[in-house]
C-alpha cells in the first residue's frame, strides 16, 4: 500500500506531456546506457575483481602485495621503478599547470588585442593538430646529436654528458626528461589555452565598449572584467586537470619508442606498457592483469581525494564553478 | 577611406592605428612585450616543421653529410613519391592502405561517438523522466572522477567478446555517450529554446522529426566543431591500432613502428611525416574560428 503511494507520488511529479514522451526517451538513451553499463561499469567492476586476484587465479591480496613490493624495492617485474613514474607524472602535471596559469592572460591579449592573432593561434595549435607520433618524430630530429636544439645548447656552452653529445639530448638520462619538460612548458605557454581562447571570443565586445565609455583603462578591463568572466571556464579546466594529477602523460611511450629508455617514463606510460605486454604475450603474463588493476586502483584511491580537494579549493576562490 | 551611403568607413587597419595611438605608454609597452613573446614562441614552434620540410626535400647523401642545418639544394620531390612504395607496415600495408585505415576509423569513430553523445545530451537536456538525475550524475562522475588502470580489464572484455581485429563489433566501444562531447552538448541543448519544438509538436510532428529537423540543426555548429576535434584526435591515435586493431594499422601507428624500425632512407621518412601532418593542419586552418567559438566549457556561452 505504502509502496503504491510512493510510486504514485513519483508518477505525479511528471506532467502528462512528460509521461507521453517516456517511450521515446528510454528508446533514445537505451543504447548509450547499455554501452556505459558494459564498457564502463562492468569494466570497472571487473578491474576491481582482477585487483583482488592472485597470480594463481584465487581471490586474495597477491596483486597488491606485488604492487607494494615494487614500491618498496623500487623495481617491478618489467624492471621499472614505480616511484619514478609517479614523480615524473606529477612534475609534468605541475609544469603544465604553471604554464596554463599564464595562458589566462596570454590568451586574452592574443584573442582581443593582438594583430595577426589568427596566424599565431594556428601556429601554436599545429603541435596539437599533428598529434603525438608525428610531432615527437619531428622533435626527435631537432634533439638528435646534430639537431638544431642540441647544437644551440652546445653553442651556449652547456656542459653536456658524453652520451648526449653522441646521441643527442634524448640520448642521456640526465638530459632527456629535462629537455622534454622544457619543450612542454614553452609550448603550453602559448598554445595551452584553446578553450580559454574560445571563452574570451564569446565575451560580447559590447561589454568592453561599455567599460571604455565609462573610462575603464586597459589593465582594469583585463584584470577586472575579462579575467573574472572566464574564471568559471578556467576553474572547470583546472578541476578536470586534477583528474590527471598522477597520470599526466607527456608522451613518454612515443618519446622512448615504448622502452622507457633514459628515464622517459610516466604512470600513463607504465600502465600502457603493461597493457601492450599483456596483449602481445598474453599466455605467460596473465598475472599482470591483476598487477595493473591493483596499481590503477591504488592511483585512483590517491587521486580521488586530490580531485575533491581541488574542487573545494576552487569553490573557495570563486563560487561560480559551473558545469 | 570608403564611403557607403554618404557615411565614411575607415579601414580595419586605420581603425587599429587610431586605437593604438590612443593607448598609454604603459599599455603599449605591455602589448609590445606580448607581441615579441608571441613572435618568439611562433618561431620556436615553426622551426622544427620548417626543418622537416627542408629535410624531406634533400637527397639522402646531402642529409647524411650536412644534417638538418643547411638549406636543401636539390628539391628531391622523389622522396614523396617513394613514400607510397617504401612506407610499408606489417609486411603488406603500404601508405594508401594506412591512409584508408586511418580515414575509415576516424570517420566511424566520429559518427558513432557523435550519435551516442547526442542521444544522451538531448534526452538529459530536454526531457523529464525517472532516472534523469542518475544519468546526469553518471555523466558528471565520469568526467570528474578519474579511474585508472582499467585498460587490462577492458582489453580482457573486448577479447572475450571477439572485438579484437573486428571493427564490425569494436565500434560499440567507441560509441561512448557519456563523454566530454555529451557534456558540452548538454549545456548547449539546454540553451536552445523549446518554442519551435512545441509549435512543431502542435502541428503533429513526432519526436524524431523534432529532433532531426528542429533541435539538431540548432546545435549543428557545435556538433561539427566537436566532430572536427574528434576526427583530428582519432587521425593521430596510434593506441587503438596497436592494441585492438593490429591488422588495420593506421598512419600514426605506421609512423610509430617505422620510427622504431626504419627500413627506408630518413629523407623518405621525413616526407611521410609531412604527408601525415598536412590533412590535420589544413582541416584546422579552415575550421579554426569555428572550433574555438563553438567548444565551450564552464560558464560562458555566448
Amino acid at each position: 500500500m505504502k509502496q503504491k503511494g510512493i510510486s504514485k507520488r513519483l508518477f505525479n511529479k511528471y506532467s502528462i506531456r512528460d509521461r507521453r514522451k517516456w517511450p521515446f526517451v528510454y528508446c533514445f538513451v537505451a543504447f548509450p546506457v547499455i554501452q556505459i553499463a558494459i564498457f564502463y561499469f562492468y569494466v570497472n567492476l571487473s578491474s576491481f575483481a582482477l585487483a583482488f586476484t592472485n597470480s594463481d587465479g584465487s581471490a586474495g591480496l597477491g596483486s597488491f602485495e606485488l604492487v607494494f613490493k615494487s614500491f618498496i624495492t623500487g623495481e617491478d617485474k618489467l624492471g621499472f621503478n614505480p616511484w619514478e613514474m609517479v614523480y615524473k607524472s606529477i612534475t609534468s602535471w605541475g609544469l603544465t599547470q604553471i604554464a596554463t596559469l599564464f595562458t589566462i592572460l596570454s590568451c586574452y591579449v592574443l584573442t582581443k588585442h593582438m594583430i595577426g592573432s589568427k596566424l599565431f593561434r594556428l601556429i601554436y595549435y599545429i603541435p596539437g593538430i599533428v598529434g603525438g607520433v608525428v610531432l615527437m618524430s619531428i622533435m626527435k630530429e631537432t634533439y638528435s646529436h646534430n639537431g638544431i636544439w642540441t647544437s644551440l645548447v652546445k653553442s651556449l656552452g652547456v656542459n653536456l654528458p658524453e652520451r648526449a653529445l653522441k646521441s643527442g639530448l634524448l640520448g642521456a638520462k640526465e638530459t632527456a626528461f629535462v629537455t622534454i619538460m622544457i619543450q612542454r612548458f614553452i609550448y603550453t605557454l602559448a598554445g595551452g589555452g584553446m578553450i580559454m581562447a574560445g571563452a574570451y571570443m564569446r565575451i560580447p565586445n559590447e561589454i568592453f565598449e561599455a567599460a571604455q565609455i565609462e573610462g575603464c583603462g586597459f589593465f582594469r578591463e583585463t584584470f577586472q572584467i575579462a579575467l573574472p568572466l572566464v574564471w568559471p571556464t578556467f576553474s572547470t579546466l583546472t578541476l578536470f586537470s586534477f583528474c590527471s594529477i598522477l597520470t599526466a602523460d607527456y608522451g613518454a611511450y612515443i618519446w622512448s619508442n615504448g622502452t622507457g629508455r633514459n628515464g622517459l617514463v610516466s604512470v600513463g606510460f607504465y600502465l600502457y606498457r603493461y597493457q601492450v605486454t599483456i596483449t602481445q604475450t598474453p599466455v605467460n603474463n596473465e598475472y599482470l592483469y591483476g598487477y595493473v588493476s591493483a596499481f590503477g586502483m591504488l592511483i585512483t584511491a590517491v587521486t580521488i581525494p586530490l580531485v575533491l580537494l581541488g574542487r573545494w579549493i576552487l569553490s573557495k576562490v570563486h563560487e561560480d564553478v559551473s558545469y | 577611406m570608403k564611403e557607403i551611403n554618404g557615411v565614411k568607413i575607415q579601414s580595419k587597419f586605420k581603425r587599429a592605428l587610431i586605437k593604438w595611438k590612443e593607448k598609454s605608454l604603459g599599455v603599449k609597452i605591455f602589448l609590445i612585450t606580448f607581441f615579441l613573446f608571441f613572435l618568439i614562441e611562433a618561431i620556436i614552434q615553426l622551426i622544427p616543421f620548417v626543418l622537416l620540410l627542408n629535410d624531406s626535400l634533400k637527397s639522402f647523401s646531402e642529409y647524411s653529410e650536412y644534417g638538418s642545418l643547411k638549406l636543401t639544394t636539390g628539391f628531391v620531390w622523389e622522396n614523396y613519391s617513394r613514400v607510397f612504395s617504401e612506407f610499408v607496415v606489417n609486411g603488406d600495408v603500404a601508405y594508401f592502405g594506412l591512409l584508408f585505415n586511418t580515414l575509415w576509423q576516424a570517420i566511424l569513430f566520429v559518427i558513432v561517438n557523435l550519435a551516442s553523445s547526442l542521444m544522451v545530451s538531448y534526452s538529459l537536456a530536454k526531457f523529464n523522466f525517472p532516472g534523469k538525475g542518475l544519468l546526469y550524475g553518471i555523466m558528471i562522475f565520469i568526467q570528474v572522477i578519474p579511474i585508472v588502470g582499467v585498460g587490462a580489464a577492458a582489453y580482457k572484455l573486448r577479447y572475450a567478446l571477439g572485438m579484437i581485429n573486428n571493427p564490425g563489433l569494436l565500434w560499440v566501444c567507441w560509441a561512448v555517450g557519456f563523454d566530454y562531447s555529451a557534456f558540452v552538448m548538454y549545456g548547449t541543448f539546454r540553451g536552445v529554446s523549446d518554442s519551435y519544438a512545441e509549435s512543431a509538436e502542435i502541428d503533429g510532428a513526432n519526436e524524431l522529426t523534432i529532433f532531426f529537423k528542429i533541435m539538431f540543426p540548432q546545435i549543428l555548429p557545435l556538433a561539427l566543431a566537436l566532430s572536427v576535434d574528434n576526427f583530428i584526435a582519432r587521425w593521430n591515435d596510434y593506441t587503438t591500432a596497436q592494441i585492438d586493431l593490429p591488422n588495420f594499422p593506421t598512419l600514426s601507428y605506421g609512423m610509430f613502428l617505422f620510427s622504431s624500425n626504419m627500413t627506408t632512407e630518413k629523407t623518405v621518412y621525413f616526407a611521410s611525416l609531412v604527408m601525415a601532418a598536412i590533412p590535420g593542419i589544413l582541416l584546422y586552418a579552415f575550421f579554426q574560428n569555428f572550433i574555438i567559438k563553438n567548444v565551450s566549457v564552464g560558464g560562458i556561452k555566448g
